[in-house]
């Protein structure tokens, strides 16, 4: 009660300690990790399938520890808030904007199909792979922007300043991962992501140990 | 002149929401001013408050008719939400105007 009481700051810092738990860092980690996997483990005629489904089997490890990680130790210990219209308003803003880039993503997808798939427009688009290193540089950084951009917008629209040490960690992962052509990348930056994010999350157990029964069953 | 606008301040202060004015409670009023609602081990966390101290200065507003109380079952758990009335949000609101008004000119 010896600080000023500002309002909108109280508003803030109950918003962002939902954050800090660290489930976040180790979910986009998590994914970030399964996303190399695909791209580290060799083709394997024999099952075609195992690259893939141990990748799916990652993002939902990841997905599980999230969920289970927040309705069972994090909401019990840190309790529950619902938060005005002018956060809900941010966050349909978010959708609109993340939609509208997969959008973008799905037409760069499908470009590059279609240039796959037709030898002729593969032929008349041969200025673009003129140059070895420079469609290697074009890729890499059509990857880190398409990468790094969205996570920054994750970040500002949650209000959630990690996510911008996140944004800039992935979009450097992808674009050393295509420049170099070394999955490894990835893998280091999912390290760099879900380390500090278990350091919060044991940080966040020691800080908040769970509350009496009767205040849980209130 | 000053000293008639120092009597006056002091009269405002006397007509101060008590319900509010207790720091507890003013905290209670206030996390739960800048959320739609909460429940209560999130403002055990945010006000410091023990379950007995919050459990009982909630019951104070709730008297008062400043804030309201939803109770409702997650799974077997049973989950109350609280969030501050129509009533609750104006009493706040008139205490801190009041709160700023009354402090602004006593001589320090």
């Amino acid at each position: 009660m010896g600080s000023q009481l500002n309002l909108k700051e109280m508003e803030r810092k109950a918003f962002r300690s939902t954050y800090q738990d660290g489930l976040w860092d180790i979910y986009m980690g998590g994914m970030l990790a399964g996303f190399s996997l695909l791209t580290n483990l060799p083709d394997s005629d024999e099952f075609p399938l195992v690259r893939f489904l141990l990748f799916i089997a990652v993002i939902a490890l990841s997905y599980l520890i999230f969920w289970a990680g927040k309705k069972f130790i994090t909401l019990p210990r840190l309790g529950q808030a619902r938060f005005g219209a002018e956060r809900r308003k941010r966050k349909r803003t978010l959708g609109w904007i993340l939609a509208g880039i997969i959008v973008i993503q799905a037409v760069v997808v499908l470009f590059s199909i279609a240039l796959w798939a037709n030898p002729s427009l593969a032929s008349e688009m041969a200025w673009l792979s003129g140059k070895h290193r420079a469609t290697d540089l074009l890729v890499a950084s059509v990857g880190a922007l398409f990468i790094g951009p969205s996570m920054a917008l994750v970040a500002y629209f949650n209000d959630f300043p990690r996510g911008y040490y996140i944004a800039v960690v992935m979009a450097a992962a992808v674009f050393a991962m295509i420049w170099f052509n070394q999955p490894i990348f990835l893998l280091i930056a999912a390290a760099l992501i879900i380390i500090p994010g278990v350091a919060l999350f044991v940080r966040f157990l020691y800080q908040h140990p769970r509350p009496p029964d009767e205040a849980l069953n209130a | 002149m000053l000293e008639g606008k120092f009597t006056q301040n002091l009269a405002t202060l006397a007509e101060i929401d008590r319900n509010i004015h207790e720091p507890a409670r003013l905290m209670v009023m206030a996390w739960l001013s800048v959320v739609e609602s909460a429940d209560f081990v999130f403002l055990m966390n945010q006000t410091g408050l023990t379950w007995g101290n919050l459990s009982a200065h909630l019951s104070k507003l709730e008297e008062a008719g400043y804030i309201s109380v939803e109770k409702t079952f997650k799974g077997k758990r049973p989950n109350t939400m609280l969030q501050l009335t129509p009533k609750g949000r104006q009493a706040f609101q008139t205490y801190l105007q009041t709160m700023k008004q009354a402090l602004a000119n006593l001589p320090v």
